[in-house]
């Protein structure tokens, strides 16, 4: 793979951008790979959106760069960037056709009219909207729309295609099927795509890589996949949607690794994510890699009292008291069940536990 | 519409017709005679008032100049009044937005009398305009702006421009910020942008308030009477001459009416372009 050598299709290094006291975004720096999907995830007000606009030209930076294939682009106007935007509102334009919305942007290059009207074809067969060339957005359903939106962005054959939150509007068995065609089309004409959203479901289904952001700042830049396995931070693992987040410090004894708890306990443990002895630290645990055992046994990481079991299919989930904690724990139906009111135990699989910095 | 319905429509028709009767007992004290010696008038009906009027050169050129003047006035409204508004709705900082309003309402506290009379101050050989153009040394001597058509022209634009900015700003507010930006992202210049979106999204808004200033313009007569100094007389100014210096009633009235009869006419196009446009950009829309 030479992907890190060649020059990235997008790269921003050290944007700011502050409005009073309220700082949008601070210091971003990220490089994305050529005919790559990045996703953009995170809370709203966390600066995505911020971002996401600064790279299409519609705020300005109070400092930092943006190079696009290599290009720096900090100080062009939009009309001037290769980039296009799919909208959240999709923003067509009302009074014009189908047809007209697509053309729109190749009307400012010199085609024929021939070369437009094949073009633009072209376009709508590729978001299989090539029926409703003579209507009007008013007349479209909302999937309509966002196809309309997209081909009118893919037509100008942009070097990155941004998406703001683009399958906000729809409900969700579209959502779910438009982010399923979205990848395919990616996939297909090997476009670099930027997509803003704040689930993170969509984000799994889309990116090949995922920044999370929280308070203008990336918390984590990293595959999908490694995303959940090895979440680099508490809010990224809380966004991952990992309800246990142990308070505790990392303790090393006898060459072993140790996590001691608050309530003064060790934990022995695989990893520690490269931290220091007495460092403060939060272990991360999905409810999926733990088990109930019996409190006596030998396998016993922690003990508490069940409050709480909630049927969710197949599985069931249980709150445990810790006394000092809550934790969650998701099992299978079948396994032995529990009755609230009893003391139980919990056994931790190692290899998916994780140390985070406090 | 339903026979039930229509009875409801009886109570507006009535208050209506009150007001359109106003201009029948127009259109029939047109048809009757002028009693010499006396402001009176008497039978027997007549049509010709009518017919003197369309016998008179010096009348038709007034009625023909009063409509291409108030169609330029319009024009002028609405060249300077759209980028008044668009700057009105689409400023970042409220507190602009706040002043141009405050300013344009301010307007509608002064009759049209003392603004005549302000603009003759302003607009004077030695007003405040001329002063300001000399100590520039723009110019040598100073400029004829009232007493003449200049005079009228801006005095009448300041009054309809209030009217057309009112009426735009509130479309051009309308207009999602995101549809203009998306054009920009493909690769539109701003100034592409105004005139291929912003513009057309909100033609309907733009005839509707010429027609607005163009029904204020054409009924001009204070402005005309005080700016123009004898010289700018549009039909209102002549149809007063009628009545109170050649003390004619019938023929004022047969005037009137006629003069009604065109501007109804030009309005009624006004209306087809704005059920025109509203229907080209709004298409099938809702």
């Amino acid at each position: 793979m030479t992907l890190a050598l060649a020059t990235p299709a997008l790269e921003l290094v050290g944007l700011r951008k502050q409005y009073g006291e309220h700082l949008a975004v601070g210091n971003v720096s990220l490089a994305v790979p050529n005919g790559s999907l990045l996703t953009l995830l995170g809370p709203s007000g966390c600066g995505k959106s911020t971002l996401l606009r600064m790279i299409a030209g519609f705020i300005r930076p109070d400092s930092g760069s943006i190079s696009i294939e290599g290009r720096d682009v900090t100080a062009l106007l939009p009309e001037h960037r290769p980039t296009a935007m799919v909208f959240q509102s999709y923003a067509l334009f009302p009074h014009m056709s189908v047809f007209d919305n697509v053309a729109f942007g190749l009307k400012l290059r010199k085609l024929t009219s021939a070369q437009l009207r094949a073009k633009v074809e072209a376009t709508l067969a590729l978001v299989r909207m090539e029926s409703f060339a003579g209507r009007y957005p008013a007349e479209l359903s909302g999937g309509q729309q966002q196809r309309v939106a997209l081909a009118r962005c893919l037509v100008i054959e942009p070097q990155i295609l941004l998406l703001d939150e683009p399958f906000g509007a729809l409900d969700r068995h579209l959502r779910e099927e438009m982010q399923v065609e979205l990848r395919k089309l990616q996939r297909q004409l090997g476009i670099t795509m930027l997509v803003v959203t704040h689930d993170q479901d969509e984000a799994f289904i889309l990116s090949d890589f995922v920044a999370v952001m929280n308070g203008g700042r990336i918390e984590q830049f990293a595959a999908p996949a490694d995303l959940y396995d090895r979440p680099a931070t508490c809010f990224v693992a809380r966004f991952m949607g990992i309800p246990n987040l142990l308070p505790g410090a990392v303790a090393h004894h006898e060459g072993k690794l140790l996590f001691r708890h608050e309530n003064g306990e060790c934990i022995e443990l695989n990893h520690g994510g490269g931290m220091l002895a007495g460092e403060p630290a939060h272990l991360a645990l999905r409810p999926e890699t733990l088990r109930l055992v019996d409190p006596v046994s030998e396998h016993v990481d922690l003990v508490g009292t069940l409050v709480f079991a909630t049927l969710i299919g197949s599985r069931l989930q249980y709150e445990v008291d810790l006394g000092w904690a809550t934790v969650q724990v998701v099992m299978p139906r079948a396994d032995q069940t529990w009755q609230p009111g009893e003391w139980v135990g919990i056994a931790i699989d190692r290899r998916h536990a994780i140390v985070l910095s406090a | 519409m339903k026979a039930g319905a229509r009875v409801l429509l009886l109570p507006a028709a009535a208050l209506m017709a009150i007001f359109f009767g106003a201009f029948l007992v127009f259109a029939a004290v047109g048809m009757l005679s002028c009693a010499p010696g006396t402001p009176g008038y008497s039978a027997p009906l007549t049509l010709g008032n009518y017919l003197r009027f369309f016998s008179d050169p010096a009348g038709l050129r007034i009625l023909g100049w009063t409509v291409v003047f108030s169609l330029s006035l319009t024009a002028a409204t609405i060249v300077a009044g759209y980028p008044f508004a668009y700057l009105i709705a689409r400023t970042r900082w409220a507190w602009v937005r706040n002043l141009l309003l405050g300013v344009l309402l301010v307007t509608f506290l002064c009759g049209s009398i003392s603004r005549a009379y302000g603009w003759l101050i302003l607009l004077g050989r030695r007003g405040l305009v001329n002063e300001a153009l000399m100590w520039t040394g723009l110019i040598d001597h100073p400029l004829a702006l009232i007493y003449n058509v200049s005079g009228v022209f801006i005095a009448l634009l300041h009054f309809t421009l209030p009217y057309f900015v009112l009426t735009v700003f509130g479309a051009i507010r309308a207009v999602p910020s995101q549809v203009e930006e998306s054009a920009r992202d493909l690769g539109a210049s701003a100034l592409r942008v105004f005139f291929q979106i912003t513009v057309p999204l909100t033609l309907p808004a733009i005839v509707g308030g010429a027609t607005l200033a163009f029904s204020l313009a054409i009924s001009a007569f204070a402005f005309p009477l005080l700016l123009g100094g004898g010289r700018v007389r549009l039909i209102s100014n002549y149809i007063y001459d009628q009545l109170f210096v050649a003390f004619d009633l019938p023929f004022a009235a047969a005037v009137s009416s006629l003069f009604l009869l065109v501007a109804l006419v030009i309005l009624w196009g006004f209306f087809a372009v704005e059920r025109w446009a509203t229907r080209a950009v709004y298409r099938r829309a809702g």
